[in-house]
Order: structure tokens, then sequence, then C-alpha cells
């Protein structure tokens, strides 16, 4: 879970946190077993909870350590996903949608296996995906034309 | 430079590969796959390379963490029958052999000192470069913002902005944060138009 919690906030301090006080929850609640799959959503969850408050922005980037993102095996197009673009994309996008980007780009996770951890369709797991590729060429397009997001 | 994958396998099937938890078929699938593939060997090598040797968590703790749930929710009952007029909210938790409690809208900090690898509860004091986790006691069923806050020197700083948290005993702000300076440092920790406020001496 540490690995996890670290492609997507890029630090240690921060990842430590998220899936200690998900441990200490999970004891606090009695729950002695619990799927890997399970557990991926819950971190998948606190981590962007984290990202998605603009208070937080400036410590996650500032103690952002590239390597603990790993090697980037799937791309949304060329742009591989780090935590300056998902700090973008938390502005634009709905939790649904930023769950299934983190379980594409970060986890490496076919469509298939997204529909199943998050239940819902392929089809609409597909349908997220071509969003999340529309809002990250339109931030690439933007940076490109040196406007910014 | 590591070559790309076509169809990589995820985290998640290499994580429950390396913990053989996929069923023998799927098992087969990905092992032939590592054997063909650079960069999915890699990402499986770095899970293998960060394998520790953990102890087993013992059932003894989690029998005991049991235990202790059911004598608090036997304590709260009691409480909330004799006290259901007062209509507070009690948390009870075991903090190392002593019971805390913590009523309505009460706020509560402590801190934890790290120094050179040394861990020190509730500190007094600090040296330039100590790092420090806030904990928090509160017993507010709703989801609390906490506003942190350190004060030193005629300067106030917010190292680890406001968080949001589910209240209960010690629960840890997240991140952590340096001190430096010479001067006393008072940490500060406010939710709700309450505050609770600890003075850490330099030394």
């Amino acid at each position: 879970m540490l690995r996890k919690a670290e492609r997507i906030l890029q630090n240690r301090e921060d990842a430590g946190d998220v899936v200690q006080s998900l441990f200490v929850d999970l004891v606090e609640r009695g729950v002695e077993r619990v799927e890997l799959a399970y557990l991926y959503r819950a971190v998948t969850n606190r981590c962007l909870n984290l990202i998605r408050d603009r208070r937080n922005r400036d410590r996650l980037l500032e103690r952002q350590q590239a390597a603990l993102r790993g090697p980037a095996r799937v791309r949304c197009d060329d742009a591989v996903i780090g935590l300056d673009l998902l700090i973008k994309l938390s502005g634009r996008l709905d939790a649904h949608h930023m769950e299934v980007l983190v379980c594409r780009y970060l986890d490496d996770m076919s469509q298939e296996e997204i529909a199943e951890l998050v239940g819902a369709s392929r089809k609409t797991v597909g349908r997220r995906l071509d969003r999340i590729r529309d809002h990250v060429a339109d931030l690439r397009e933007s940076a490109a034309a040196g406007g910014g997001s | 430079m590591i070559p790309a994958c076509a169809g990589p396998v995820s985290w998640l099937a290499l994580e429950r590969h390396a913990l053989g938890e996929l069923d023998a078929a799927r098992a087969a699938e990905v092992a032939a796959h590592l054997d063909g593939c650079a960069a999915c060997r890699a990402a499986y090598g770095a899970i293998e390379a960060d394998r520790r040797a953990l102890p087993p968590l013992p059932d003894l703790a989690l029998a005991a963490a049991a235990r202790r749930r059911r004598a608090r929710r036997a304590v709260a009952a009691a409480a909330t029958a004799l006290a259901a007029a007062a209509a507070l909210l009690l948390v009870w938790r075991d903090r190392e052999g002593q019971l805390d409690r913590v009523k309505g809208d009460e706020l509560t900090l402590s801190l934890v000192r790290e120094r050179a690898g040394d861990i020190e509860h509730d500190p007094a004091g600090f040296r330039p470069g100590d790092r420090f986790k806030v904990l928090v006691t509160c017993a507010d069923p709703r989801p609390l913002r906490i506003d942190m806050t350190v004060r030193q020197g005629g300067a106030v700083d917010r190292p680890l902005g406001a968080a949001e948290i589910r209240c209960g005993n010690r629960v840890p702000l997240p991140g952590a944060f340096r001190l430096t300076g010479s001067g006393a440092a008072t940490i500060c920790v406010a939710a709700g138009g309450v505050t609770d406020c600890s003075e850490l001496a330099a030394e």
C-alpha cells in the first residue's frame, strides 16, 4: 500500500500518513480481513482527497520525489501522469474520473480490471478515459501555447 | 532505458502475483508475460526488492484490540445511560493503559517529536531540525477541519496547512514539520472556535 501511495503522492511522508491512517481506521473498526482490491481503492481515494485540497498542494509539490512515481508503463497519449498533472486534473475532473485516471495511468490497469474494481461497466470506464484524455490534451495544448492552466 | 509494454500487467496483479494470490492460470499468464517483457519485469523487481521480512502480526494484538473495543463499548453504553440528558459524546480510548476522555466540542493537542531517530511523546522542548507530528483528540461526530499554527518569534506559520479529520483519540494530522530558530515555539490547533496550544522551549 505504501508503494501505491508513493506512486500517487511521490513522497514518503504523506504516503506513510495515508497508509497509517487507513490501517488505524481499519483496526478501530475491528476489520481484521480485507481484500487487496479494497485497500487499493481506499488508498487511491485517500491520496486523491489530499491532492484535491488546495492547501496541501504546495507541500506535496515541494516534497515531490519523481523517482517514487515508478516506471511509466502506461501513458495518456504521450503524457506521463505525474503529480503535477494529477493536481491540475483534480481541478477539472470529479472523483469517479480521478479514480479511473489513477487506475489506468498510475496503477497500469486494463479497462476490464478497472471496471471490475470500481464496479462500473467497461463502456463507462471507456467514456471516462476518453474524457480524461480530452482534458490531458487540453492542458498540454494550453501549456504549449504558454497559457498555463 | 526500459522498453515500453503494449499491455502491461497492472501493479495490482503484480502485487497479487508476488503474494501468491493469483489463481494458477492467471499466475502462469503473468509469469509468461514477465519472461518476455522487460518493463513489467522491472516493475515486479521493484516489488520483490521492497519485500521485507516483517514478523507476522500477532493474533494476540488483534484479540486484545477487540477486547478493548468491547470494553469501551460497555463503558460508553453505561456512561450514555447515566448521562443521556447531557447528550455528550464520550470518546474513550486506551492510551498506554490510561483512558482519555473528550467531551462534546473539546479539542486537545499532543505532539510527537523525532530527534535523530528517537521518538518522544509530549516533549517540552526542541532543538533546530527536530521533526514533529501533531496528534489531535476530539469527539465531534462530524468531519472536523483543523487549523494548525506555529507561532515563533512573532511569526505565524501553517506548515501543515489545514486538514480535515475524523475525530478520535490522538488522530495524526497529515504531514510533519521541522522547527528551526532559537526562540520558544507555540503550536496550536483550532477547530470550530476551540483552540488548544502546546509550548515548546528551545533547548
